[in-house]
């Protein structure tokens, strides 16, 4: 019968064809497909680890906490960003409550650094944490990305996702400021100067905070532990310094200083923008300002490393 | 094989001893879930296994037979009298759990130790070391449980189960986990201590196991007694399944045809080199086949009842 | 970057027959505290489906965290199809599915999610890693709780996870650490079955560890067993379960009466419990019991030339009371030697 309706025209494997129809094997199939190894493995674990940072994938409940946070990150740049424009309608008194504001590039590190670490707290022990404590590791290490492929990636999207929430505040305001400006052109030739600078510090605290996070929450698979640890290795430390520096001599605290990371951040953004630190003790112990960016970047560097070896030595 | 150390449900003819462990129409629920329901059986000396499949209640059952849940509804009984909440008939009950962990700290004499002095036992001592003899463990006996291997923590288990010497070991799958010696060695050991008289209950997943070790079987499912009793007996009782048999013989078609012939036989089939047979009358086809056989030259190699095995006996069961 | 050598099709294609799947040469692993996993082993291995079994310790699953590159070799040195494992690791691994004996399966995902993820890691492109993952689902046999977290699964449905993820690469050796643990009875089958399959019908090797000797006698083609870090066997699996010169007869009723009868005819008969035995060392004393029997009008229940069986290799003493060594007719004491094949 040659006039069947209906033609498949698939490339399906069949078990059996006649004139008539076909029947598809549905049975086993062997992969004869492209197998990219290793560096596609890592550019997937990284891009999930990017995700799994902001909840996506992960239902809605796990995006309460990283969408709240960046988004009280990027507020005050919205609100200066609005202020500032109301500010160019009123003229030339405007300008004046303009410079006042307390919402500008050298500021902004000290009104949400806080935020970037809750944010850290809150992502990286999931991050790290989950596949401890599942025993997932042996699957990962059974395939094709070797353990300091994992870690590496793991890592890395830390630190983008730190990257994008710390720096989308700053980008709103360098746009915000060059749409506000009254000659766009003349607007962007003003602000163009702090873009390198933001993007720098952006990078260091990105780095420096993801770093430490993703070290402790490699080693404290347990969640509540390592969330409180990575809190209390950003936050006590400066308390520790400001006491020694209020009750001592500036020569102890000027030692000790660049041991607290939330201190060397500070430190990076005063030198980078050329302001005055936050910290008092900061700011009174006077060291240059390349030693805390070597600081960072060393402690950059050496968390990074430090995550990498213990992944390089975790019993599976 | 051994008499069946489970009586019937029923009272047996000659007058029996007081049932070391008796469960007399015992319930357990949890809010609306039912976890036993009404389950009644006697424990005597010998090995029985405990079999069903998961969540059909088998661990709630060894939990309430060592008197650490009560029953909903109905009594455990040890030696004829009502166990909850009288510590004296725990004496005579031994549990070796299936998770619990042990504190891998203390070696294995100091667990079984630890055990006999809160069994109140008079002299712990010689009791834990007594105990950790009977189980092999006299030679690691003072390593921290941590460095043992599997097998080897189960025997310490056991041994902490055995120091107050009682009269009933429950057992929750015992086997979990050891390899193939350590297994053969734990059923030896449970095999001897059942012979000396002790009523031993395990609950297993390996079918294997059970069939080999134990003298008769209690099925569990869904949280009812499916059946009780040497599982050869059982499928006998399952009259409603007809029986199949593999027959290998020196010339199959002959044979399966000259079958067909019989009225016992209501199938044959011709399969991997054998006759798979099927017959609801079990006494008539044994006695037919050898019969026949002869009267057509037919050489039997050999023969085996396919569903005689206690895996056959239990999937019926547990699909009713 | 996989290495173009690696991927060419002769090496891809031609699995049986053509390279070794697993070579060892004096294989050594120790821990700390003294204990001694691996000692020594040396072996090669061809595809099938290779039953592998520890006597004391923690042999086997030493020996595929090795094969994996999840553990580093005392000493000796390991191969898995022709690749070292010191050396190519990452190649090895792209051709290797393992399932692990343990949970290893986050509660939060669904089987879809974490099967896709799993397939990525092992380098295939996102498209083909939902497609096999869809795939291998179906063949493993989960439906539609595929789309559930993997938290609210049973044992056999997260058995089924592990399995899926293990092959969903397509690898060329699967590895399974215990792949019936904590089912009960069914699921067991079931898995055992899917075992079969793989190694059957999909046409890839594996290797099974377990320390139950009915699922290897029942899945396997060929035996490993180690005890204490040593090789103490590696042959196909029929060289252990051979005929013994033993034949057991089982009757339901007239055992005494049958004993008596087959000695009058001048076999050489035993009686066990309810089964009775006679020495064969041919085909004649076949008829002779079935004449026997079916002149008594007795109901013949099973007639059965006794195997030896795996477990003779791990016993270390004289096998308890039944019957392998009552027979006259000197079947070999223990451990595996020829029996008298019929």
């Amino acid at each position: 019968m040659s006039g069947s309706p209906i033609r498949s025209a698939t490339t399906a494997p069949t078990s059996a064809s006649g004139p008539g129809g076909s029947i598809y094997d549905l049975g086993y199939q062997s992969y004869q497909g492209p197998r990219l190894g290793r560096s596609s493995a890592v550019r997937a674990l990284y891009g999930q680890s990017l995700r799994a940072c902001f909840g996506i994938g992960r239902g809605g409940r796990a995006k309460i906490a990283p969408f709240t946070l960046a988004g009280l990150a990027v507020l005050p740049a919205v609100l200066a960003v609005g202020f500032a424009a109301l500010a160019a309608q009123a003229g030339p008194g405007g300008e004046v409550i303009e410079e006042a504001s307390p919402i500008r590039y050298e500021t902004y590190h000290g009104l949400v650094s806080v935020l970037i670490m809750l944010f850290c707290a809150a992502q990286a022990p999931e991050l790290f944490g989950r596949d401890q404590r599942y025993s997932v590791l042996p699957l990962y290490f059974s395939r094709a990305l070797t353990r300091s492929d994992y870690a590496v990636a793991k890592v890395g999207g830390l630190i983008t996702a730190l990257l994008a929430v710390e720096l989308a505040p700053y980008i709103v305001l360098f746009i915000g400021r060059v749409l506000v400006a009254p000659d766009p052109a003349t607007g962007l030739a003003d602000e163009i100067g702090n873009v390198p600078r933001f993007l720098l510090q952006g990078a260091l605290v990105a780095g420096l905070m993801g770093g430490i996070a993703g070290l402790i929450a490699a080693w404290t698979p347990r969640r509540a532990y390592a969330t409180a640890a990575i809190i209390a290795v950003l936050i006590i430390p400066p308390i520790i310094v400001g006491i020694v520096g209020q009750l001592t001599n500036q020569d102890l605290a000027r030692a000790i200083v660049l041991f607290s990371p939330a201190d060397i951040l500070d430190g990076t953004n005063a030198a980078i923008f050329g302001s005055i630190a936050d910290s008092p003790v900061v700011a009174s112990v006077d060291l240059p300002g390349w030693a805390y960016l070597a600081a960072a970047a060393f402690g950059i560097v050496g968390s990074i490393g430090l995550t990498v070896r213990r992944y390089l030595r975790i019993a599976t | 094989m051994t008499a069946s150390p489970l009586p019937a449900v029923e009272p047996t003819p000659v007058a029996a001893a007081t049932p070391a462990l008796e469960v007399d129409h015992v319930s357990r629920w949890y809010g609306n879930v039912v976890a036993v329901n009404d389950i009644s059986f006697a424990l005597g000396p010998g090995v029985t296994g405990l079999l069903g499949p998961n969540g059909a209640g088998k661990s709630t059952l060894l939990h309430l037979m060592a008197g650490l849940l009560a029953p909903s509804a109905g009594r455990v009984l040890v030696e004829g009298e009502t166990a909850w909440r009288r510590p004296e008939m725990y004496r005579h009950i031994g549990l070796v759990p299936e998770r619990e962990a042990v504190h891998s700290y203390l070696s294995g004499l100091e667990f079984a130790r630890l055990n006999a002095r809160l069994q109140g036992v008079a002299d712990p001592d010689a009791a834990a070391a007594r105990a950790i003899a009977t189980v092999d463990l006299t030679d690691a006996a003072d390593r921290a449980i941590g460095t043992y291997s599997k097998g080897m923590r189960q025997r310490a288990k056991l041994a902490g189960a055995l120091v107050h010497e009682p009269t009933v070991l429950l057992l929750d799958e015992p086997f979990n986990g050891m390899d193939p010696r350590q297994r053969l060695h734990m059923m030896a050991l449970l095999r001897s201590m059942a012979a000396a008289g002790r009523t031993i209950l395990f609950s297993s997943h390996i079918l294997e196991e059970v069939e080999r070790l134990a003298d008769s079987v209690l099925v569990v499912y869904a949280g009812r007694l499916a059946a009780a009793g040497d599982f050869r007996s059982i499928r006998r009782l399952m009259t409603d399944r007809p029986h199949t048999f593999t027959v290998r013989s020196s010339d199959d078609r002959r044979l399966a045809s000259a079958l067909l012939a019989d009225p016992a036989v209501f199938g044959a089939e011709l399969i991997d080199g054998r006759v798979l047979i099927r017959t609801a009358d079990y006494d008539a086809f044994t006695r037919a086949l050898p019969q026949v056989a002869r009267a057509s030259a037919v050489s039997l190699f050999e023969v085996a009842p396919t569903d005689d095995s206690l895996e056959s006996v239990f999937s019926y069961l547990v699909r009713r | 970057m996989v290495a173009g050598a690696n991927r060419d099709r002769a090496s891809e294609g031609t699995l049986h027959g053509l390279m070794s799947l697993i070579a060892l040469s004096g294989l050594t692993r120790h821990y700390p505290r003294g204990v001694v996993a691996l000692d020594g082993l040396t072996l090669e291995l061809e595809p099938g489906i290779i039953g592998l079994v520890g006597a004391n310790g923690a042999g086997k699953s030493t020996l595929i965290k090795i094969l994996l590159g999840l553990l580093e070799p005392t000493s000796g040195d390991a191969s898995v199809m022709d690749l070292d494992v010191r050396t190519q690791g990452t190649t090895i691994r792209q051709f290797v599915g393992y399932m692990p004996e343990y949970d290893c399966l986050p509660p939060d995902s669904s089987a879809t999610d974490f099967v896709t993820h799993m397939a990525r890691m092992s380098g295939l492109p996102s498209t083909a890693a939902r497609e096999r993952t869809a795939e291998v689902l179906r063949h493993v046999g989960l439906y539609e709780e595929r789309y559930r977290a993997i938290g609210g699964y049973s044992t056999g449905m997260k058995q089924r996870v592990k399995l899926a993820q293990a092959l969903v690469h397509d690898p060329r050796l699967l590895l399974l650490d215990e792949p019936t643990n904590g089912l009960d009875p069914a699921g067991r089958d079931e898995m055992l079955a899917l075992v079969r399959r793989t190694g059957t019908e999909f046409g890839i090797a594996v290797v099974v560890a377990s320390h139950l000797l009915g699922e290897i006698e029942r899945v396997c083609d060929f035996l490993v067993a180690i005890d204490a870090g040593r090789l103490l066997r590696a042959a196909p699996l029929g060289t252990f379960t051979e005929r013994t010169g033993v034949l057991a007869i089982e009757v339901e009723e007239g055992e005494v009466a049958l004993t008596a009868a087959l000695t009058a005819r001048g076999l050489q008969t035993v009686a066990d419990g309810r089964t009775v035995l006679i020495a064969v060392a041919d085909d004649r004393p076949f008829d002779i019991v079935r004449d026997a029997i079916a002149e008594l009008g007795l109901p013949l229940v099973r007639l059965e030339q006794r195997r030896q069986s795996l477990e003779d290799l791990f016993r270390d003493d004289v096998p308890p009371a039944p019957a392998s060594a009552a027979a006259p007719a000197a079947p070999p004491a223990t451990g595996v030697g020829g029996g008298e094949a019929r």
